[in-house]
């Protein structure tokens, strides 16, 4: 028995080639079709089939004639890329070229990886594991998977975790929006009873709002000049049970005092919010720390107020620049990452060396 | 020796030691506030307690360690072997009262109260220190 997988990526295809061979959630859940259609491929006697918005591909456990093993898996392998085109009705397709086949050794290393999240198209996100976990809980479902698969690919999931938790492959944000929220816990120990101004309602602060929502705030106030803008805010965050007070734009500074965190994000060419007014308001607040992100361009808080002791700001060009740092530090984690993953590939690969051996003694 | 002195050592140890305490968060938060200010927070670090954690924490344990203190130091104005090393011990005391008086009117806290504690925590220590001499020497006579 060995192990193969055939599918593409999106470092091999495109959205328009992968969007015409990825196999629905539901089909997953409804009907049994691709797993009844995979086990009738050549040649297969397992299969799992991994379909996520990155990627498709089939990972398929092959019995080998005992004659010629290079052989069957490259009739295996062609059996399943047919397999691939056939079930969605496109045989006319020519996407050889975006297909990658492993067999072996290297599909045991491209398994571990993709479960590791380290073939992902943002690495390290953990996204990726619950997606493996969940191919596999469908093709178990479907009878699809025998003793081969389940031993390799409940080896993926403890490489994974492994992974997780020898490299801090994922600890680092890599969004402005969860760089924003990271920060404020660097400062607030829990943001649910903190107060949130909201200056302006653009686009990136509804992104990081989202993020801030996750911290299960439960009010913020906005200050705008248009109402309209409010109004679709308050409505969008209805169905979250947030209140949403507005604050008027013009007694920005009467109200600063209150605020834990201000998130300023309008096209005003000017400074809103000065170092006086930050004085002023951190005196009022008896010195608790304030945080602010200004993520408007041009800048609307005075870059000085910076230096005024417990007041921290951060622009868009800081929280960039920290996800910059962080891609780079999971990139060396990715490194470390790679050899965990290279040390169980050859611990498996010879594990599977060893039964094979013993089966084919036994036969 | 007598129970007064027995109490006076006692609260005094337990006074350093939640000063101490102290004086390390207050060196963890002026370590996160100088990150912060730096915009220096995240990379490869071991993650600190938020600014907000670390200063409760620390002022609850300036609070409890000044009690202390001022207990131990009730104990000594009882033990009249020990007069010598209350100026010390009464100066440090002042500091943590100034710094607690602080915190409470103008909100005092962070890079600040460190030093302060840090001024504090070195007149206390060394008011044990003069003490654990007299009782030495005393002990030789």
């Amino acid at each position: 028995m060995s192990i193969v997988v055939v599918g593409m990526s999106h470092k091999t295809a495109p959205l328009s080639i992968r969007e015409k061979i990825c196999f629905s959630s539901g089909s997953f859940g409804q009907d049994l079709k691709p797993f009844e259609e995979l086990r009738k491929v050549q040649g297969v006697e397992e299969g799992l089939i991994l379909s996520t918005c990155n990627r498709v591909e089939i990972c398929a456990a092959i019995k080998d004639s005992g004659k010629d093993h290079g052989q069957d898996r490259a009739r295996a392998i062609q059996n399943l890329s047919n397999f691939l085109k056939n079930y969605h009705e496109c045989p006319h397709l020519d996407f050889s070229s975006y297909l990658y086949c492993h067999e072996g050794k290297e599909a045991i290393h491209h398994t571990f990886r993709v479960a590791s999240s380290l073939d992902s198209l943002v690495v390290g996100e953990p996204q990726i594991l619950g997606q493996v976990k969940e191919a596999y809980r469908a093709s178990q479902q479907a009878r699809a998977l025998g003793p081969m698969l389940h031993r390799f690919f409940n080896r993926a999931f403890f490489v994974a975790k492994r992974v997780r938790t020898e490299t801090e492959i994922g600890s680092q944000s890599i969004s402005v929006g969860s760089v924003a929220v990271q920060l404020c816990q660097k400062i607030f120990k829990e943001l649910m009873n903190k107060n949130i101004l909201l200056i302006g309602a653009g686009e990136m602060v509804e992104v990081i709002l989202e993020h801030l929502i996750q911290k299960k705030i439960q009010s913020f106030y906005i200050a705008n000049r248009s109402q309209e803008s409010v109004l679709q805010l308050q409505k969008r965050f209805k169905h979250h049970n947030i209140l949403v007070h507005t604050v008027p734009f013009h007694e920005l500074g009467q109200w600063l005092f209150k605020m834990d965190v201000v998130l300023a994000s309008t096209r005003c060419p000017q400074f809103i919010l000065t170092q006086s007014m930050m004085e002023k308001a951190i005196q009022q607040r008896r010195q608790h720390p304030i945080f602010f992100i200004d993520i408007s361009v041009p800048r609307n808080i005075d870059p000085s107020i910076h230096n005024v002791d417990n007041v921290y700001l951060y622009n868009i060009d800081d929280l960039q620049s920290i996800v910059k740092e962080n891609m780079k530090y999971r990139e060396q984690e990715a490194l470390k990452a790679e050899q965990i993953v290279q040390e169980e590939v050859d611990k498996f690969y010879e594990k599977m060396r060893h039964r094979n051996t013993w089966q084919s003694a036994c036969a | 020796m007598t129970s007064f002195l027995s109490w006076h050592i006692g609260l005094s140890l337990l006074a350093e030691i939640q000063l101490a305490l102290a004086l390390v968060l207050g060196i963890l938060y002026w370590i996160q506030e100088r990150k912060l200010k730096q915009k220096k927070v995240f990379v490869g670090e071991s993650s600190l307690p938020s600014l907000e954690t670390l200063d409760k924490v620390q002022y609850r344990l300036l609070v409890i360690g000044f009690i202390s203190l001022t207990l131990g130091i009730g104990m000594v104005v009882l033990e009249s072997s020990l007069k010598s090393k209350q100026g010390w011990m009464f100066l440090g005391w002042s500091v943590y009262g100034v710094i607690l008086y602080l915190r409470r009117l103008t909100g005092f806290r962070g890079r600040r109260v460190l030093w302060y504690s840090l001024i504090g925590f070195a007149l206390v220590i060394l008011a044990s220190l003069h003490g654990m001499g007299i009782g030495m020497m005393g002990g030789a006579r």
